[in-house]
This record gives structure tokens, C-alpha cells and sequence, in this order.
């Protein structure tokens, strides 16, 4: 039934209005009957890259390609996509099957073809009572279903999909969520799916693609944004509570002098071996930079009962968030440093208590001043043990 | 930046085009300058081939006579079939007997003009130039606005070299004409015809016998011309005079009978044309060329984005039915009556003559036309009274949504329907002895004013009226601007203290700023319009009291059909309405922003 | 400032005095034709209605009627026809130079019709149209005032809709005829009101166009009526009645519309 599923790709693509620039030279492969997500803040650019693919917008630089086809000459409507908008956009003075129609129909589709497929999609929907209804008469829910099988009744080789659950409560939101991803096994369909919502984004997409002030950050599946995040931002975005920053200086040492650059460092006379601290800790290693930032998601924090085992440092509970299926510790380390952590449900624990707490090493991060990740923070070498 | 390839060659191609559009627009310059000489070379052998059969007529079958007129280029000859010597152009007329054919030859024509051809050309050769510096290198940004004058230019420099040639052709035409129509007339009247009745046979507009005191004929000789034929030097019998006056050229004759005798001096009238004035058709198709080629231009920068130029394509798409409306209907007519205005046009008079600023400079010190702007002027004065009456309503129906409603039931009405009835209605209230309105005074014992009748009262009834008529209007576009604002703004100034007063004070009326600006700007704008009223009301009177400036223009273009300062009156009613909206805008724009600044 | 009843007072006597010449129109037009000038009569002693059938056929009321209907109705096509289109173009389509050419289309308001009425009489009559239905509505197709409100209108037309027909699809004109044009329909019925009313009251260029009694439109009708029938008032102001009553219904139906047109006017 469902035509050959187109994949996506954009070249250096650059979205220009006025002064402002919306979306900054991307690259960017959607592979055919992939599911991506593109989320990010916003005004990152997502929709405006959406736009883009649909051809709503045309590129002020580089080039768009859909199925193996340039279509930056090409309208909207001749590139075989089909887009479900945040406002649902559906045509308050067609019914409910005019409005499923109205695609075939312009396209210049038999009447009894535009009947039998709107009836199909309406099954599917559930959608056949609604035909003869106007949009105004309808839920929230029954509008974004017919916004999707609007969409889905052309049978397009890419779905795109503008913030689709936004305008739903809670609880809808979830169920949406489902069907659109079950929608998506079935059809098999290419679908490009914008979201502000990281949650949204990670349980939705086979890869997803995280985008700040119009720049691509890092594409990968949920597993790969989650556990390597590319850069500070990716690391600060996607994860909830937001994951534990702390800022590391070039660590003086014990002279109180600072440490002369290695006879191989750049020009720029940085670098060589040096130790970056911060908090309780300090790491050594090659660092040509004099500040990084260190990432701990908050469930890769240990928290236990002081002295009762090997503690990186020692903290003072200052909050808890009881959530029921988990507690968030909200910590008050050494050097002032504020720390949320996850404890499993039957800790007891109230604030005020001292608790050590443990890092693993092995899953934090270590970001460069640029932002990048650098890798896994190596152990520090000096830990500094709360007095 | 990539570029398809695609696209790329469709970028080199349309400076091609250009080039390609902008010796089209030469080429039809040229050919409608060509097609203007060939026609009326076309209709002056029709002309003189319809004279020899009248000659031939009057002089009862008298080769001699008929060839004499034109040697070389009349030929009378009796054939059977029909059929002329090539390049002889056969005229058969019921009149004549069958079988006999007046062969009147063509005219020689002067060729192409060359210097234009030249023009075009060069022209072409520059585009092409042009086109292959861009195929190189894409242009710096203002390449195209330099191209588009100079194109522009050149196109102007071809119409004019195309129209100079032309005129030298038709004037070279109009020469041969006068000879030849002089040679007719003289013929004719040597037959025993009255000089009107020789012009006739000769098909030239007018003819006499030393009248020239006929100024009531529908085709007068201008008085000069006749004067200046009649006073300058006689250079033999009969002699062509050319006389230029305003900006016309005029092609007369006077003819002496070959007996000398009475007073018999014979003025030939044989038409003017227009010298001062370019071909309309030559001035119209370079504009036409011109904006081809601006087009063109204009969009060969989009060539490089096929979905802009798609677009800015389907938005001309869109915007084509009342660009070409308003072009046709409102654009061209404000300049062609800016050229009216320049003439001195009647309606019936097919002679234009160009008078340059004199229309303007009557216009000047012209008492009456001066009268009318005054009574315009004062007659606007209405619009604050109104706006006043129109705010005051709006207040009160404030806060009532059925008082709103009836008000604007009761008070809409005499602005939308029709103004006449209005006016005969308010004619009858405002009569004299029987209306309605005076029966109430003299009831009240307070006598009866003559509302229409008297030069004081009247442009003032008038104002009256008009109130009556835009209140309703005025007050629904107030309820609009109250409506928008604030409820806070009074809730906050009532804890602050200020009372009924103060709010209005400073909070309605800053508010309102910009409806009452909107009001003031629109309704004066009307007010200089007004004509239904002073139409059928007063017609102007009395004494010209309420003779206000559209119905002034009214009468100068349609009673006495002076369209060329009637134009003129319009352009500076015009004028003095722009300068108005301007002073509006610069006065109440300027206090608002230096109030925001303070 | 003023109580309730007070301002009920004002507005009543507003309204009244607004009314009256309307009321005096219609008892003067049930009057005998001498019965006008005996004094003290305000009302019809009995009433004549007479004067009607009378007055509408003195000159071919009928006549005028069906013209001015033609006219009105030619011109409200062509203005929402014109005006739609352009005003999509000017709200929705970015094309260069747009905001420049919307001015120099909004700058023509400013003009004085009587500025282009000889050069368009010169035109139609160039044309051969004086006294002809073509002649009476050529000139009168476009309304930029009307250009105005439907761009306005079309402005507050959320655009994913459009976009979404796109996506669909739809080329420009489908999109502005099937999705912008339908949505449009409040504002459309305003201007069409609005040009059905402008057209009705136009009086100067009927009279100018129109030559024959047949071509003559109830504005200019009625003031050849006025001219003619000079002292017979109950008889002009039957032919008044007739005159402003179809506006009247039509306005006492569509009030809302005018408010709307009103107010997107007003706003800028």
C-alpha cells in the first residue's frame, strides 16, 4: 500500500531572515523509515528546519534532498511529504472528510478513489462517525487525529510532524505518543518529528537530533544523546532532573605557582601536563585549556550513609523529593557546590543528614571550554575528602 | 553557495532575453512610427484620389484638368479591366462612369531612419556585452539598476530619433497636401463653386472667402493663424503658409484668382498638427518598451531562485485585474489630465493646442475659482463640529450595548443612502416660506431664516447638513476606538483620584488619538469632495456662495467644456488636499512623537 | 457625568432630530400637492397614496431601478473580485518590491475623483461607451479601499492553514481560492456592502456617462426628477421614499457587517 519510504538529507543547509539567522549550515541524513526527532529549545531552528524539508521555506544557502531528489525548486506539495502542524491547521469550513480529501482531491483524484481512501484512513483513526463534522465541532483529540490522517491519506514517502502533541493535555499527550510510534511500525514510513520536549524526543525517536541557535549538536539514537552527549548543551538538555555541572580551573600547584607550559605545547603556550580542579576533586592529564566543566547525571551519584563505604566526598542534604518511584537529593558538597542526586525510594533519609557520596567514574564526562566532550573524566587523583 | 547546473543556464540565458525584449521594444518604436507615416501616407492617396473623382466630377470628365493637379502623381485613365500600372493605387467612385480609373501613385517614402536603427543596435550589442560579463562573474548589486537606466535611456534616445523622423515624414505629407489642396480649391472655384463648397469637394476641413469673422463655426481657424496668413508677405499666388501657434502647427493657404478682382481673397484652411506635443502613440510604446524592458530586468536577478520568481510571478498573477484597472483607470487618467491641464482642450474642438502653464497661471487670478476653494475651505469646517457631535454620542452610548445599537439605527442611515433624496428632503425642511423647519421658528416666534436663499446662510445650512450626515459614521468609528481601550486605565485613574473630567482628559482622548485622527484625516479628505449636495441644492448659489470646487470643475468641464482648466482646478484641488493630509500627518504625527520623547 | 435617565433623554432627542427629516419625508410624500403649503399641517389630513404610482411613473422609475441594480451589482462583483485577489496577494505572497507597490496603491485615496473624470470620460467616450452599461462600470472595478480591508483581513488568516494546503498540494491559486477565499467571507460580505452602497450613491459619473433617460441611475433620476417636478414636493419626496428605502432594509439587516467594515478599517 505504502510507496517506497523516502530518506531525507540536507546539505549545509542555511535559513537567513533578515539579520537573524534561523538555522546555520546543517547536515543532516534521515535514513528511509527512520523515525528522527528533532528537539531542542525554543527558537533553536527545529521548525524552521522543518519548514525547510516541506518546502514552507526556501534555503537562503545549501541544498535539500528527499528520495535521491533535489527539491529546493520543487513546491511543497510535489515533494511527496505530508506535515501534521502544531495548530493542527485543519479547514474550519470543509468537513471532517473534505478535509482528509482535500490532498487527493487537488491532486485531481476520482471521486470514488477520494471516498474509498478517506473511509480507509477514517477506519483506521477511528474516524468514521466524525466524516461529516466540522473541525469546529470537535475535541483537541479528534482535530489532531484528523490532522494525521490528513496526512496519512496521501500515502507520502516522508511524514512530518510540527510539535503534533503540544496542544494535547497530559494524559492524551502519552496515548498520542504511542499510536504515533505505532503508526510508525506499521507504515514504516520516514517521519521527521519536531518536539521541545526531551522526554518526548527520547522515548519517540529511533535516532534523534539535538539542535541550539540554529545549530545541529549531535544526531545519534536516545542511548548514544543520553549516555555520550556530545557537548555541555546536549548533556544539560536531555536528561531530569538536569545533569550535575561542575566548573574545573587550572589547578595551581603546590607552590602556589602556576604550571609552566610543556616544551610541545601550541603556540598558544598552553597545554602539556597540568591538573584541573574543582570541588573535591583534581584531575592530571593533558589539558591545553585552563577551565573545563565536569558532567555527573544524577543517578551515576552514590548516596550512603557516611563512613559506611569508600565516599568521593561528603555532603549535607539541603532537600528531598520524595517522587515515589525515586527520591532526588538535593546535596550541598564541598566548595559550595550544589549537587542533585537520585536515591532508590526506601532510602531513608531527611535533609540535614550527612551522606558520602560516590561518583562512577566511569559514565561522567568531561567537557572542554568549548563546550565538547572530551571523554570520561579520568578518577581524580586527589580526592578531597570532606573534613 | 552551490548552484544546480540547471539553474545556472537558465541565469546565463535571460540576459539573452533581455537583449532579445529590448530590441523588440526598439523594434516596436520603429514600427509604430512607421505605421503612423505609412498610414497617413495611406490616407492622403485615398485623399487625393477622392479629390481627383470629385474634380473629375466638377469638371465634367476633364482628364487634362484632374492630371494637372498632381503631374506624376495623378493618372486618369479609362481602363476595362480594371486593373492599374504596378505601384498605382486605383480609386473607383460611383460617380464616374464605369470603366474609368483615376491611378493615383504612391508616394515616395524616406526609408527606416537609420540613426535609430543605429540606437537599437548599439542598444542590443551593449545587452549582449552585458550578458556575457555575467556569465562570468554574477554582477555587482547595483549592475542592474545602471543597466535598467541606460537601457531606459536608450529606448527614450530610440523614440525620440524614431519620432523626429516621423514628424519630418508627416510634415513633408502635410506639404504635399497643402499643395495639392490648393490646387483643388483653385480648380473648384475656377468651376464656379463657393470656396466652402470647393473645400468640400477638395476633402479639406475648411475653406472662405476672406471671413475670418465666423468664430461660431464648430471648425474655426484659431484667429492668429488666419491673421498671420492674411498679414504676411505674399510669396506668389498661391502659396502654403505654415503658421506656428500654440504649440500647433497650422498649414493654410491664401489664393488669389487668377482674374484679381473684388475682394476676393480665398483662405484655405487645410489642418493642423501638433508639433509641440510628441506622437501619443510613440510616447505610449517606448513606455511600454521601457517597462518591458524594467521588467525584465527586475526579474532576471530572480532567475537565479526559481521559487521567488514563481512567486513574484503568481503574486502579479493575483495582483494583475486591479493593477490593470488602476493603470488604465486612475494612473493614466492622473497623468493624462496632467497633460489636459497643459492644453487648451475642448470637448468639441478636435485642436489641443499646447499652452504650456497658462492655464494654471488664469487659474491664479481667478476670482471665481478662488471663491470656490474659500467656500470649500469653510465648508470643511464641518468636520470638527461633526467629530465633536459624533464623540458626544459615542460617550453617551458608552456602556450600553442597546444604546449603541438604536443609536447607530437611527443615526447610520443618512450617511449611506442616497445623497440626492437626502438633498430634496433638506430642500423642502429648509424651504423658505413652507418648510418645516422655518414653520417651527415662526411658530416659536423667533421668524424665519432664509436658509438657502441668502449668501450668508447658505454654505452654512450646508454644513449643517453634511453634520447631520457624517455624525452616524463618525460615532460607530469612535464606539470602535473606546472599545479598544483599556478598562484598566479608568479603574486605575478612579483610584487615582481623577474625576469624569480628567479621565476624558487624560485618558479618552489620548486614546482615541489615533481613531480621531483617522476620522479627521478621512473625513476632510471627503469634505474637499463634496458635490451631491451643492448639485441639487443650490446649484452654486446664490451668488455663488456655496460654489465649491467640484462642483465648480463640474461646471467648467460639462456646461462650458473648458476640460483643460477644469484639469487644471483639479490638479490643484489636488494639490492643496495633499498639502492638507500633509500638514495633518506632520503636525500630529510631530506633537505625538515629541510627547513620547518628552 | 450624567445619570442614566439623562443620557437616555439626549440620546433620544439625538436620535429624533437625526430622524426627523426621514419621518417628514414620508408624511410630505402622502400630502396633496397644495396641501404642503397650507401652514400648520405636518401630517396628511388623508393620506393620498396616489402619489407614489403617480410619481414612479411621471419618468421610468423602473427604468432607473434596474439600472442602478445592474450597476450596483456589476461593480460589487468586480471590486470582490479585484479587491480579494489583490489583497491575498498583498498579505500573504512575499514578492519583491511588494510593501512599494501597496503604497503607491494606498496613495491613490488621496486622490480627488473629479481628477480623473475627464480623462476617463475622454476614454470611455474614445471607446464608444458613453451611455452604455460598459462605460458606467469600466471605471468603478476596483476599490483600494477595498484592497485594503481584505489585505487586513487576510493578515489575521492563520497561515499554517495555508501552509498546510500546500503541503497538500495546492498552488497558489487553489490555496487563495479554496482555503484563504472561504475563510474570507465576513470581510467579503463588508466590501460587497460597502461597494453595493458606493455605487448606489454614486451620483457624478452616472450623470456624467449617461446621456439617454433609459441609462439613468435612481441618483441621477431623482435629480432630474427634482429638476423637473420642481414645486411638486409630495411627488419628489414619494421618489425619495422609494429611494432610500432599499438601503434602509439592507442596512437594517447587514448592520453588522457596516460595524465590522468600520472597525477593520480603523485599525491599522
Amino acid at each position: 500500500m505504502s510507496p517506497a519510504p523516502q530518506g531525507v538529507s540536507l546539505r549545509g543547509v542555511e535559513k537567513r531572515f533578515g539579520n537573524v539567522t534561523a538555522v546555520a549550515a546543517v547536515d543532516l541524513d534521515v535514513r528511509p523509515g527512520e523515525l528522527m526527532v528533532l528537539v531542542g529549545p525554543s527558537g533553536c531552528g527545529k521548525s524552521t528546519l522543518l519548514r525547510l524539508i516541506a518546502g514552507l521555506e526556501e534555503a537562503s544557502a545549501g541544498e535539500v534532498w528527499i528520495g535521491g531528489r533535489h527539491v529546493d525548486d520543487v513546491a511543497p506539495g510535489d515533494r511527496d511529504v505530508a506535515m501534521v502542524f502544531q495548530s493542527y491547521a485543519l479547514y474550519p469550513h470543509m468537513t471532517v472528510a473534505r478535509n482528509l480529501g482535500f490532498g487527493l482531491r487537488v491532486r485531481g483524484a476520482g471521486r470514488d478513489e477520494i471516498t474509498a481512501r478517506v473511509g480507509e484512513v477514517a477506519t483506521v483513526l477511528g474516524l468514521t462517525e466524525l466524516l461529516s463534522r466540522r473541525p469546529g465541532q470537535l475535541s483537541g483529540g479528534q482535530r489532531q487525529r484528523v490532522a494525521l490522517g490528513r496526512a496519512m491519506v496521501r500515502d507520502p514517502g516522508v511524514f512530518l510532524f510540527d510539535e503534533p502533541l503540544s496542544n494535547l493535555d497530559a494524559g492524551l499527550r502519552l496515548r498520542t505518543r504511542d499510536e504515533i510510534a505505532a503508526l510508525h511500525q506499521r507504515l514504516g514510513t520516514t517521519m521527521v518529528f519536531v518536539t521541545h520536549d526531551q522526554v518526548e524526543a527520547l522515548s519517540l525517536g529511533q535516532r534523534v537530533a539535538v539542535m541550539d541557535r540554529g545549530r545541529l549538536q549531535q544526531v545519534g539514537t536516545p542511548h548514544e544523546i543520553y549516555r555520550i552527549p556530545a557537548n555541555l548543551f546536549v548533556a544539560g538538555f536531555v536528561g531530569s532532573p538536569p545533569i550535575n555541572r561542575l566548573r574545573l580551573a587550572r589547578d595551581r600547584d603546590e607552590r602556589g605557582g602556576r604550571l609552566r607550559a610543556a616544551r610541545d605545547a601550541g603556540a598558544s603556550g598552553h597545554g602539556g601536563q597540568g591538573r584541573l580542579a574543582g570541588g573535591p576533586f583534581r584531575f592530571a592529564g593533558k589539558w591545553p585549556f585552563d577551565e573545563a566543566t565536569l558532567g555527573v547525571r544524577p543517578e551515576d551519584l552514590a548516596v550512603a550513609v557516611p563512613g559506611a563505604s569508600r565516599a568521593d566526598f561528603e555532603a549535607t542534604i539541603v532537600r528531598v523529593e520524595a517522587l515515589g518511584s525515586e527520591q532526588r537529593l538535593h546535596l550541598d558538597g564541598p566548595a559550595d557546590a550544589a549537587w542533585v542526586a537520585r536515591a532508590p525510594p526506601a532510602m531513608r533519609v531527611t535533609s540535614g543528614d550527612a551522606v558520602g557520596v560516590s561518583v562512577a567514574w566511569e559514565r561522567t564526562h568531561l567537557f572542554g571550554p568549548d563546550g565538547g566532550r572530551l571523554g570520561a573524566a579520568p578518577s581524580p587523583i586527589r580526592p578531597l575528602r570532606a573534613s | 553557495m552551490k548552484e544546480g547546473g540547471r539553474r545556472r543556464s537558465l541565469a546565463a540565458w535571460l540576459p539573452g532575453i533581455a537583449a532579445v525584449m529590448f530590441v523588440a521594444g526598439v523594434a516596436v518604436i520603429l514600427a509604430v512610427a512607421v505605421g503612423t507615416v505609412g498610414g497617413a501616407r495611406e490616407a492622403a492617396t485615398m485623399d487625393d484620389a477622392r479629390v481627383a473623382a470629385s474634380l473629375w466630377e466638377l469638371t465634367g470628365g476633364s482628364a487634362d484638368v484632374v492630371a494637372r493637379l498632381r503631374p506624376g502623381g495623378i493618372t486618369v485613365e479609362a481602363v476595362e479591366d480594371g486593373g492599374a500600372g504596378p505601384g498605382a493605387y486605383a480609386y473607383e467612385t460611383g460617380a464616374l462612369e464605369p470603366g474609368v480609373w483615376i491611378g493615383v501613385a504612391p508616394r515616395q517614402g524616406a526609408g527606416w531612419p537609420a540613426s535609430a536603427t543605429a540606437l537599437a543596435l548599439l542598444g542590443a550589442l551593449f545587452m549582449a556585452a552585458w550578458a556575457a560579463t555575467r556569465l562570468r562573474s554574477p554582477p555587482p548589486r547595483r549592475y542592474p539598476a545602471a543597466i535598467a537606466l541606460v537601457a531606459t535611456g536608450l529606448l527614450v534616445m530610440v523614440a525620440a530619433a524614431a519620432q523626429r523622423w516621423a514628424e519630418r515624414e508627416l510634415t513633408d505629407l502635410s506639404a504635399a497636401r497643402v499643395a495639392q489642396g490648393i490646387g483643388a480649391v483653385e480648380i473648384a472655384i475656377r468651376a464656379g463653386a463657393a470656396p466652402d463648397r470647393a473645400a468640400r469637394v477638395a476633402g479639406l476641413p475648411w475653406a472662405t472667402s476672406a471671413a475670418l469673422e465666423r468664430p461660431d463655426q464648430l471648425w474655426t481657424m484659431p484667429r492668429e493663424v488666419g491673421e498671420a496668413i492674411v498679414s504676411s508677405p505674399q510669396s506668389g499666388d498661391t502659396a502654403p503658409y505654415t503658421v506656428e501657434a500654440r504649440g500647433a502647427t497650422y498649414h493654410g493657404a491664401r489664393l488669389i484668382p487668377s482674374p484679381p478682382a473684388q475682394d476676393a481673397l480665398h483662405l484655405v484652411f487645410l489642418g493642423y498638427e501638433e508639433t509641440a506635443s510628441p506622437d501619443v502613440a510613440l510616447a505610449a510604446s517606448a513606455a511600454g518598451s521601457t517597462l518591458l524592458v524594467a521588467l525584465v530586468l527586475f526579474l532576471l536577478p530572480l532567475s537565479a531562485r526559481p521559487r521567488t520568481l514563481r512567486r513574484t510571478l503568481s503574486a502579479w498573477g493575483f495582483l494583475a485585474p486591479a493593477a490593470t484597472l488602476l493603470l488604465v483607470f486612475t494612473f493614466g487618467p492622473l497623468l493624462f489630465s496632467l497633460w489636459i491641464s497643459l492644453h487648451e482642450w475642448h470637448l468639441v474642438d478636435p485642436a489641443h493646442p499646447f499652452t504650456g502653464l497658462d492655464n494654471y497661471r488664469s487659474l491664479l487670478v481667478d476670482g471665481d475659482w478662488w471663491s470656490a476653494i474659500r467656500n470649500t475651505a469653510i465648508f470643511t469646517l464641518h468636520v470638527p463640529l461633526a467629530m465633536a457631535v459624533a464623540l458626544a454620542l459615542a460617550l453617551l452610548t458608552r456602556g450600553s450595548r442597546r444604546a449603541a445599537r438604536w443609536a447607530r439605527l437611527a443615526l447610520f442611515l443618512p450617511g449611506i443612502t442616497s445623497v440626492v433624496a437626502i438633498a430634496v428632503v433638506w430642500k423642502w425642511l429648509l424651504n423658505d416660506g413652507y418648510g418645516l423647519v422655518n414653520r417651527l421658528l415662526e411658530g416659536a416666534g423667533l421668524g424665519s431664516v432664509p436658509w438657502l436663499t441668502s449668501p450668508d446662510t447658505a454654505l452654512g445650512s450646508l454644513m449643517l447638513i453634511s453634520v447631520w450626515m457624517v455624525v452616524g459614521y463618525q460615532m460607530v468609528v469612535f464606539q470602535a476606538g473606546l472599545a479598544a481601550i483599556p478598562r484598566d486605565w479608568y479603574d486605575a485613574a478612579r483610584v487615582d483620584g481623577a474625576g469624569p473630567l480628567q479621565r476624558l482628559r487624560h485618558i479618552t482622548l489620548p486614546g482615541l488619538r489615533h481613531t480621531l485622527f483617522f476620522v479627521l484625516v478621512t473625513s476632510v479628505i471627503g469634505s474637499f469632495q463634496v458635490f451631491g449636495l451643492v448639485y441639487v441644492m443650490t446649484e452654486g448659489g446664490p451668488l455663488g456662495a456655496t460654489d465649491v470646487a467640484v462642483y465648480h470643475i463640474y461646471r467648467e468641464a460639462w456646461e462650458f467644456l473648458r476640460f483643460g482648466s477644469a484639469a487644471a482646478m483639479s490638479w490643484m484641488l489636488f494639490a492643496i488636499v495633499f498639502v492638507a493630509t500633509w500638514l495633518h500627518f506632520r503636525f500630529l504625527e510631530g506633537r505625538r512623537e515629541g510627547r513620547v520623547h518628552a | 457625568m450624567l445619570d442614566r435617565a439623562g443620557r437616555a433623554a439626549l440620546l433620544t432627542l439625538a436620535c429624533a432630530a437625526m430622524a426627523a427629516p426621514f419621518l417628514w419625508m414620508a408624511a410630505t410624500s402622502l400630502m396633496g400637492q397644495l396641501e404642503v403649503f397650507s401652514s400648520g399641517r405636518v401630517l396628511p389630513a388623508v393620506p393620498l397614496w396616489s402619489n407614489y404610482p403617480e410619481a414612479l411613473t411621471a419618468q421610468p422609475f423602473a427604468r432607473y431601478f434596474l439600472n442602478s441594480l445592474v450597476f450596483a451589482t456589476a461593480v460589487v462583483t468586480g471590486q470582490v473580485a479585484t479587491a480579494t485577489a489583490a489583497g491575498y496577494a498583498f498579505a500573504r505572497i512575499d514578492f519583491p518590491g511588494r510593501d512599494r507597490v501597496f503604497m503607491l496603491f494606498l496613495s491613490t485615496m488621496m486622490v480627488p475623483v473629479v481628477i480623473v473624470l475627464i480623462p476617463r470620460f475622454l476614454m470611455i467616450d474614445a471607446i464608444g461607451w458613453i451611455d452604455s452599461y460598459q462605460g458606467l462600470v469600466s471605471t468603478e472595478l476596483v476599490s483600494v479601499w477595498g484592497i485594503f480591508l481584505m489585505r487586513q483581513y487576510f493578515r489575521t488568516v492563520p497561515r499554517d492553514l495555508e501552509d498546510a494546503a500546500r503541503v497538500d498540494g495546492a498552488g497558489p491559486f487553489r490555496v487563495f481560492w479554496s482555503v484563504a477565499l472561504p475563510l474570507a467571507k465576513p470581510a467579503v460580505a463588508t466590501l460587497a456592502l460597502f461597494a453595493f452602497i458606493d455605487a448606489w450613491k454614486n451620483l457624478l459619473w452616472p450623470l456624467l456617462v449617461t446621456r439617454s433617460m433609459e441609462m439613468r441611475v435612481v441618483e441621477v433620476g431623482i435629480a432630474a426628477f427634482h429638476s423637473t417636478y420642481e414645486i411638486n414636493w409630495p411627488y419628489q419626496m414619494a421618489a425619495g421614499v422609494v429611494a432610500v428605502l432599499p438601503i434602509a432594509l439592507l442596512f437594517l439587516f447587514t448592520q453588522r457587517y457596516f460595524v465590522r467594515g468600520i472597525q477593520l478599517e480603523g485599525i491599522r
